[in-house]
């Protein structure tokens, strides 16, 4: 496990002590990336190495920013490096565009936040059990990470109904609907791209994000490409012959080429 | 009816002590910031009213 926590503002020492509790509880072996050590460049040269990699603190939509708040640790530029990997952040915003990019690149799991995170220091430690809490639950029950989001949705539930201020319920609600945990069988059901968010709509996200972009291209043309030599064929026959209707070998290779795409399409799904 | 909520969140922060804290993404406010904020920030303050509204709704949906 790599464990990435910068500390250079008020923000960062509620994070950061929230990190170091999360690790304490876990009892795993890890490395750890703390205040100054926090860098793109201490990232990039040890995450390779681990399979799970946890960010605390402070992000937007772009990346999860580094020590100091003014470069990224991760962003869509080295995000790829996430690929076959969980990530597990409590950082603002990521989950709404970053994490979405590194889940298309091929991060197994993004545990992230759509908007901003927010919590007082009333009740504190709800606020930290809820955003350690399903790191736990993978490490100590096994559970898959659809399983553990609906825990930790339920966590939140418990904690507002445990939390004795109005602010704090109203914050932890406001935190428990900003958490995304994107998988392979938990898609983003959003996207920045038009195409993208009209399939979406169109065939669920699920079955929308297995639309691959070159795929999509490339059967496209194809069928272009067949729609014109299909035309242009037919057209020849009725020249020879008066009619489009006539048992020709071309006929029979458009049939084939057709099956063909259809078989190739089929099992690629 | 948000006016009314606008109020009675006032109050609430107003009644805190110097030592509360209300930590949103990378901003710390105590009482005196975020009344500050709330007053001249009017998208936020709408935010804020909208976040009461969508608590309210919340807590009465049964679960």
């Amino acid at each position: 496990m790599l464990v990435i926590a910068p500390r250079f503002d008020e923000a960062t020492e509620y994070s950061y002590k929230w990190c170091k509790h999360l690790v304490a509880e876990l009892e795993q072996p890890y490395v750890g990336l703390f205040e100054d050590s926090a860098t793109r460049e201490n990232f990039e040269r040890n995450v390779e190495n681990h399979y799970v990699i946890v960010f605390y603190d402070h992000g937007d939509e772009k990346g999860l920013l580094a020590q100091g708040g003014h470069t990224y640790v991760i962003d869509k530029k080295n995000d790829y490096m996430l690929k076959g990997k969980i990530v597990y952040t409590m950082a603002c915003l990521w989950g709404s565009d970053g994490g979405i990019d590194a889940w298309k690149k091929g991060a197994k799991v993004v545990w992230a936040y759509k908007d901003v995170f927010a919590f007082t220091n009333t009740e504190e430690e709800l606020f930290m059990e809820c955003a350690n809490y399903g790191l736990i639950l993978y490490y100590r029950e096994g559970k898959s990470w659809e399983e553990i989001y609906e825990e930790a949705v339920k966590k939140f539930d418990e904690a507002i109904e445990k939390a004795k201020d109005g602010w704090t319920k109203i914050w932890l609600r406001h935190d428990r609907d900003a958490l995304v945990c994107y998988t392979e069988n938990n898609p983003p059901p959003t996207s920045t791209c038009m195409f993208r968010r009209f399939a979406i709509k169109l065939l669920g996200a699920k079955r929308a994000w297995k639309i691959r972009k070159v795929k999509l291209i490339g059967t496209v043309l194809s069928l272009i490409g067949y729609g014109i030599a299909l035309h242009d064929f037919s057209h020849q026959v009725w020249e020879l012959k008066g009619t489009v209707l006539s048992v020709e070998g071309g006929y029979v290779g458009f049939t084939l080429l057709l099956l063909g795409l259809i078989t190739l399409l089929w099992c690629d799904k | 009816m948000s006016e009314e909520i606008y109020r009675v969140v006032k109050e609430y922060i107003k009644s805190r002590n110097n030592g509360w804290r209300f930590i949103f993404g990378g901003q710390v406010f105590d009482k005196h910031k975020l009344l500050k904020k709330m007053e001249k920030d009017i998208k936020f303050r709408k935010f804020l009213i909208e976040q009461v509204i969508k608590t309210a709704v919340d807590l009465l949906t049964p679960k």
